[in-house]
Protein backbone atom coordinates (compact mmCIF):
# COMPACT_ATOMS: atom_id res chain seq x y z
CA UNK A 1 0.00 0.00 0.00
CA UNK A 2 2.73 2.32 0.99
CA UNK A 3 4.59 1.38 -2.36
CA UNK A 4 1.60 2.25 -4.56
CA UNK A 5 0.82 5.81 -2.38
CA UNK A 6 4.33 6.85 -2.57
CA UNK A 7 4.46 8.07 -5.76
CA UNK A 8 1.54 10.16 -5.35
CA UNK A 9 3.06 11.28 -1.63
CA UNK A 10 6.18 12.10 -3.86
CA UNK A 11 4.03 14.09 -6.56
CA UNK A 12 2.10 15.65 -3.62
CA UNK A 13 5.27 17.12 -2.10
CA UNK A 14 6.67 18.31 -5.01
CA UNK A 15 4.01 20.02 -6.66
CA UNK A 16 4.06 21.50 -3.14
CA UNK A 17 7.23 23.04 -3.16
CA UNK A 18 6.61 23.65 -6.68
CA UNK A 19 3.51 25.70 -5.79
CA UNK A 20 5.99 27.46 -3.47
CA UNK A 21 8.62 28.14 -5.53
CA UNK A 22 6.20 29.98 -8.04
CA UNK A 23 4.72 32.20 -5.45
CA UNK A 24 7.02 34.70 -5.07
CA UNK A 25 7.45 35.13 -8.53
CA UNK A 26 4.28 35.32 -9.15
CA UNK A 27 3.58 37.76 -6.40
CA UNK A 28 6.59 39.71 -8.12
CA UNK A 29 4.95 39.59 -11.45
CA UNK A 30 2.23 41.84 -11.24
CA UNK A 31 0.40 44.50 -13.57
CA UNK A 32 -2.33 46.75 -12.72
CA UNK A 33 -4.13 49.09 -14.96
CA UNK A 34 -4.45 52.90 -12.95
CA UNK A 35 -7.29 54.99 -13.64
CA UNK A 36 -8.61 55.69 -17.16
CA UNK A 37 -9.52 58.98 -18.08
CA UNK A 38 -13.03 59.45 -19.75
CA UNK A 39 -12.58 59.58 -23.83
CA UNK A 40 -14.75 62.23 -24.43
CA UNK A 41 -15.18 63.61 -28.24
CA UNK A 42 -15.56 66.89 -29.09
CA UNK A 43 -18.69 68.39 -29.29
CA UNK A 44 -20.57 68.84 -32.38
CA UNK A 45 -24.03 70.84 -33.64
CA UNK A 46 -26.48 67.81 -34.83
CA UNK A 47 -26.48 66.27 -37.89
CA UNK A 48 -23.43 65.28 -40.14
CA UNK A 49 -20.81 63.98 -37.27
CA UNK A 50 -17.40 64.92 -38.84
CA UNK A 51 -15.07 62.12 -37.98
CA UNK A 52 -12.45 62.59 -34.91
CA UNK A 53 -10.22 60.84 -32.70
CA UNK A 54 -9.24 60.51 -29.27
CA UNK A 55 -6.54 59.64 -28.00
CA UNK A 56 -6.12 57.77 -24.87
CA UNK A 57 -3.37 57.08 -22.62
CA UNK A 58 -4.21 53.81 -20.50
CA UNK A 59 -1.54 53.80 -17.10
CA UNK A 60 -0.19 50.10 -17.03
CA UNK A 61 2.63 49.51 -14.15
CA UNK A 62 4.02 46.14 -14.16
CA UNK A 63 6.61 44.57 -12.64
CA UNK A 64 10.33 44.35 -14.48
CA UNK A 65 10.88 42.54 -17.34
CA UNK A 66 6.93 40.93 -17.87
CA UNK A 67 5.63 40.86 -21.01
CA UNK A 68 2.31 42.52 -20.91
CA UNK A 69 -0.58 43.22 -23.47
CA UNK A 70 -3.39 45.39 -23.79
CA UNK A 71 -6.63 44.13 -25.57
CA UNK A 72 -10.43 45.16 -26.04
CA UNK A 73 -12.63 42.59 -24.23
CA UNK A 74 -15.65 43.82 -25.91
CA UNK A 75 -17.67 46.28 -28.08
CA UNK A 76 -18.95 48.59 -25.34
CA UNK A 77 -22.59 48.15 -24.48
CA UNK A 78 -23.92 48.73 -27.94
CA UNK A 79 -21.92 46.78 -30.47
CA UNK A 80 -23.00 46.70 -34.46
CA UNK A 81 -20.95 44.22 -36.37
CA UNK A 82 -17.27 44.80 -35.72
CA UNK A 83 -17.86 48.38 -34.19
CA UNK A 84 -18.67 50.34 -31.18
CA UNK A 85 -21.37 52.66 -30.93
CA UNK A 86 -22.51 55.17 -28.47
CA UNK A 87 -26.03 55.39 -27.35
CA UNK A 88 -28.42 58.67 -27.07
CA UNK A 89 -29.42 58.84 -23.37
CA UNK A 90 -32.74 58.72 -24.08
CA UNK A 91 -33.63 58.00 -27.88
CA UNK A 92 -32.55 54.82 -29.70
CA UNK A 93 -30.09 56.93 -31.55
CA UNK A 94 -26.28 55.78 -31.73
CA UNK A 95 -23.11 57.25 -32.95
CA UNK A 96 -20.91 54.72 -34.95
CA UNK A 97 -17.08 54.37 -33.49
CA UNK A 98 -13.89 51.97 -33.44
CA UNK A 99 -11.23 51.29 -30.93
CA UNK A 100 -7.85 51.28 -32.56
CA UNK A 101 -3.99 51.00 -31.13
CA UNK A 102 -2.45 54.39 -31.66
CA UNK A 103 0.98 53.26 -32.61
CA UNK A 104 -0.45 52.28 -36.12
CA UNK A 105 -4.05 52.85 -36.02
CA UNK A 106 -5.41 49.35 -36.96
CA UNK A 107 -8.45 48.30 -35.21
CA UNK A 108 -8.32 46.59 -32.04
CA UNK A 109 -11.04 43.78 -31.29
CA UNK A 110 -11.93 41.27 -29.08
CA UNK A 111 -9.26 38.48 -29.35
CA UNK A 112 -7.35 40.27 -32.00
CA UNK A 113 -4.49 43.13 -32.13
CA UNK A 114 -3.39 44.18 -28.82
CA UNK A 115 -1.28 46.69 -27.58
CA UNK A 116 2.07 45.23 -25.89
CA UNK A 117 4.72 46.43 -23.89
CA UNK A 118 6.92 45.30 -20.88
CA UNK A 119 6.86 46.30 -17.49
CA UNK A 120 9.99 48.40 -15.73
CA UNK A 121 8.73 48.74 -12.47
CA UNK A 122 6.75 51.85 -13.15
CA UNK A 123 3.92 53.53 -14.70
CA UNK A 124 3.77 53.31 -18.50
CA UNK A 125 1.40 54.39 -21.06
CA UNK A 126 -0.76 51.87 -23.70
CA UNK A 127 -2.01 54.27 -26.83
CA UNK A 128 -5.46 53.29 -28.03
CA UNK A 129 -7.43 55.74 -29.65
CA UNK A 130 -11.43 55.80 -30.46
CA UNK A 131 -12.34 57.11 -33.92
CA UNK A 132 -15.94 57.77 -35.68
CA UNK A 133 -16.48 55.83 -38.91
CA UNK A 134 -17.61 57.98 -41.53
CA UNK A 135 -21.24 58.82 -41.84
CA UNK A 136 -22.35 59.03 -38.61
CA UNK A 137 -25.94 61.50 -38.37
CA UNK A 138 -26.71 62.60 -34.81
CA UNK A 139 -29.29 63.99 -32.92
CA UNK A 140 -28.56 66.31 -30.53
CA UNK A 141 -28.48 64.68 -27.25
CA UNK A 142 -25.01 63.09 -25.02
CA UNK A 143 -24.10 59.56 -26.52
CA UNK A 144 -22.07 57.16 -23.96
CA UNK A 145 -20.77 54.10 -24.11
CA UNK A 146 -18.22 51.60 -21.63
CA UNK A 147 -15.53 49.63 -23.12
CA UNK A 148 -13.80 46.72 -21.15
CA UNK A 149 -9.62 46.52 -21.36
CA UNK A 150 -8.01 43.55 -20.17
CA UNK A 151 -4.29 43.67 -19.57
CA UNK A 152 -2.82 40.17 -19.98
CA UNK A 153 0.34 39.67 -18.52
CA UNK B 1 -4.15 9.83 -11.76
CA UNK B 2 -0.49 11.01 -11.48
CA UNK B 3 0.06 12.34 -15.02
CA UNK B 4 -3.32 14.14 -14.92
CA UNK B 5 -2.13 15.98 -12.06
CA UNK B 6 1.13 16.56 -13.43
CA UNK B 7 -1.46 17.81 -16.71
CA UNK B 8 -2.76 20.19 -14.04
CA UNK B 9 0.13 21.28 -12.79
CA UNK B 10 1.40 22.56 -16.26
CA UNK B 11 -1.71 24.30 -16.99
CA UNK B 12 -2.01 26.38 -14.29
CA UNK B 13 1.93 27.62 -14.79
CA UNK B 14 0.88 28.97 -17.66
CA UNK B 15 -2.28 30.53 -17.34
CA UNK B 16 -1.73 34.48 -18.03
CA UNK B 17 -3.38 36.76 -15.31
CA UNK B 18 -5.35 39.13 -16.21
CA UNK B 19 -6.45 42.73 -15.41
CA UNK B 20 -9.27 44.64 -16.53
CA UNK B 21 -10.62 48.21 -16.36
CA UNK B 22 -13.39 50.08 -18.49
CA UNK B 23 -13.25 53.16 -20.67
CA UNK B 24 -16.14 55.54 -20.25
CA UNK B 25 -16.54 57.18 -23.83
CA UNK B 26 -18.97 59.88 -24.20
CA UNK B 27 -19.82 62.75 -26.86
CA UNK B 28 -22.25 65.33 -26.89
CA UNK B 29 -24.73 66.22 -29.84
CA UNK B 30 -25.96 70.28 -29.28
CA UNK B 31 -28.22 72.43 -31.08
CA UNK B 32 -31.42 74.43 -30.61
CA UNK B 33 -34.16 75.80 -32.64
CA UNK B 34 -37.06 78.59 -31.48
CA UNK B 35 -40.37 79.00 -33.75
CA UNK B 36 -40.77 82.64 -34.77
CA UNK B 37 -44.26 83.75 -36.73
CA UNK B 38 -46.49 80.74 -38.02
CA UNK B 39 -48.92 81.88 -41.21
CA UNK B 40 -52.77 81.48 -41.02
CA UNK B 41 -54.43 80.20 -44.27
CA UNK B 42 -57.69 81.11 -45.28
CA UNK B 43 -59.30 79.85 -48.16
CA UNK B 44 -61.61 81.95 -50.26
CA UNK B 45 -64.66 81.24 -49.99
CA UNK B 46 -66.55 79.20 -52.36
CA UNK B 47 -69.95 77.69 -53.30
CA UNK B 48 -68.21 74.45 -54.61
CA UNK B 49 -64.84 72.86 -53.11
CA UNK B 50 -62.11 73.02 -55.82
CA UNK B 51 -58.64 72.39 -55.43
CA UNK B 52 -56.37 75.66 -54.47
CA UNK B 53 -53.39 76.05 -53.29
CA UNK B 54 -51.85 79.22 -50.70
CA UNK B 55 -48.20 80.30 -51.00
CA UNK B 56 -46.74 80.79 -46.88
CA UNK B 57 -44.20 80.53 -44.86
CA UNK B 58 -43.20 80.34 -41.49
CA UNK B 59 -40.44 81.20 -39.42
CA UNK B 60 -37.78 79.00 -38.12
CA UNK B 61 -34.10 80.11 -36.55
CA UNK B 62 -31.73 77.39 -35.75
CA UNK B 63 -28.17 76.46 -34.34
CA UNK B 64 -25.85 77.60 -37.83
CA UNK B 65 -25.08 73.77 -39.01
CA UNK B 66 -27.81 72.09 -37.55
CA UNK B 67 -30.01 69.54 -39.40
CA UNK B 68 -33.49 69.84 -38.70
CA UNK B 69 -36.67 67.81 -40.42
CA UNK B 70 -39.75 69.53 -40.01
CA UNK B 71 -43.03 67.52 -40.54
CA UNK B 72 -46.52 68.58 -40.17
CA UNK B 73 -49.23 66.82 -38.38
CA UNK B 74 -53.06 67.74 -38.31
CA UNK B 75 -54.85 67.81 -35.10
CA UNK B 76 -57.67 65.89 -36.73
CA UNK B 77 -55.78 62.79 -38.13
CA UNK B 78 -55.34 61.95 -42.05
CA UNK B 79 -58.23 61.38 -44.69
CA UNK B 80 -57.69 59.34 -48.21
CA UNK B 81 -54.53 59.08 -47.96
CA UNK B 82 -51.80 59.39 -45.44
CA UNK B 83 -50.49 63.18 -46.41
CA UNK B 84 -54.52 64.20 -46.67
CA UNK B 85 -55.03 66.14 -43.67
CA UNK B 86 -58.47 66.73 -42.58
CA UNK B 87 -60.34 70.24 -42.05
CA UNK B 88 -63.40 69.35 -40.51
CA UNK B 89 -66.30 71.72 -40.11
CA UNK B 90 -68.28 73.06 -36.92
CA UNK B 91 -69.83 70.50 -35.93
CA UNK B 92 -67.89 67.52 -37.53
CA UNK B 93 -70.11 66.13 -39.86
CA UNK B 94 -67.87 66.81 -42.91
CA UNK B 95 -64.72 67.72 -43.86
CA UNK B 96 -62.27 69.52 -46.39
CA UNK B 97 -58.77 67.39 -47.14
CA UNK B 98 -55.95 69.69 -47.29
CA UNK B 99 -52.11 68.80 -48.38
CA UNK B 100 -48.75 70.23 -47.45
CA UNK B 101 -45.99 71.06 -49.85
CA UNK B 102 -42.70 72.77 -50.14
CA UNK B 103 -43.35 74.58 -53.33
CA UNK B 104 -45.70 74.89 -55.85
CA UNK B 105 -44.08 72.39 -58.48
CA UNK B 106 -44.59 69.85 -55.67
CA UNK B 107 -46.51 66.86 -56.90
CA UNK B 108 -46.39 65.17 -54.01
CA UNK B 109 -47.49 65.53 -50.27
CA UNK B 110 -44.50 67.14 -48.55
CA UNK B 111 -43.58 67.67 -44.62
CA UNK B 112 -45.14 64.36 -44.19
CA UNK B 113 -43.59 61.33 -42.14
CA UNK B 114 -42.83 59.53 -44.72
CA UNK B 115 -41.17 62.78 -46.67
CA UNK B 116 -40.00 65.02 -43.99
CA UNK B 117 -38.77 69.08 -44.91
CA UNK B 118 -34.69 69.23 -44.35
CA UNK B 119 -33.56 72.06 -43.36
CA UNK B 120 -29.71 73.52 -42.08
CA UNK B 121 -29.83 75.76 -39.31
CA UNK B 122 -27.46 79.00 -40.39
CA UNK B 123 -27.82 80.70 -36.94
CA UNK B 124 -30.43 83.40 -38.07
CA UNK B 125 -34.37 83.52 -38.99
CA UNK B 126 -34.63 81.60 -42.04
CA UNK B 127 -38.10 82.14 -43.81
CA UNK B 128 -39.37 78.25 -44.93
CA UNK B 129 -41.88 78.15 -47.59
CA UNK B 130 -44.67 75.86 -47.13
CA UNK B 131 -47.75 75.90 -49.50
CA UNK B 132 -51.37 74.57 -48.62
CA UNK B 133 -53.40 73.25 -50.84
CA UNK B 134 -57.51 72.27 -50.35
CA UNK B 135 -58.32 69.71 -52.41
CA UNK B 136 -61.87 68.31 -52.36
CA UNK B 137 -63.37 68.79 -55.33
CA UNK B 138 -67.00 66.99 -54.62
CA UNK B 139 -69.86 69.00 -52.99
CA UNK B 140 -70.05 69.85 -49.34
CA UNK B 141 -72.24 71.13 -46.39
CA UNK B 142 -72.25 74.75 -45.93
CA UNK B 143 -70.10 75.97 -42.94
CA UNK B 144 -66.78 76.78 -41.74
CA UNK B 145 -63.55 73.83 -42.31
CA UNK B 146 -60.75 73.99 -40.24
CA UNK B 147 -58.36 72.35 -38.58
CA UNK B 148 -54.55 73.22 -36.85
CA UNK B 149 -51.76 71.82 -38.19
CA UNK B 150 -48.61 71.46 -36.48
CA UNK B 151 -45.32 71.24 -37.38
CA UNK B 152 -42.91 69.17 -35.68
CA UNK B 153 -39.14 70.06 -35.73
CA UNK B 154 -36.49 66.86 -35.40
CA UNK B 155 -32.96 67.53 -34.32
Amino acid sequence: MLKRLLPLLLLVASSHSVAKGWEEPTTMNTCQIGTIPPAVFPTVVGGAVPVSTVNVAVPVMCSTGVAWSLRVADRGLNPISTNNRMKHTTANQFIVYQVRRTSDLVQMQPGGNAVTGTGNGSWQTAGISLRHVTGNTARVGTYTDTITLSLVF
Amino acid sequence: MTWRCLLLLASLAVSPLIQANTVQVSQEVVGSCEFGAMPTIVFPPTTVPQVQRIVSSWELRCTAGLAVTAQVNGTHGTGSGDHVLRAPNVPATSWIGVRVFRTTTDTSATYSLVNPYSITGTGDWQSIPIVFESRTTAARPVGVYSTVLTITLIF
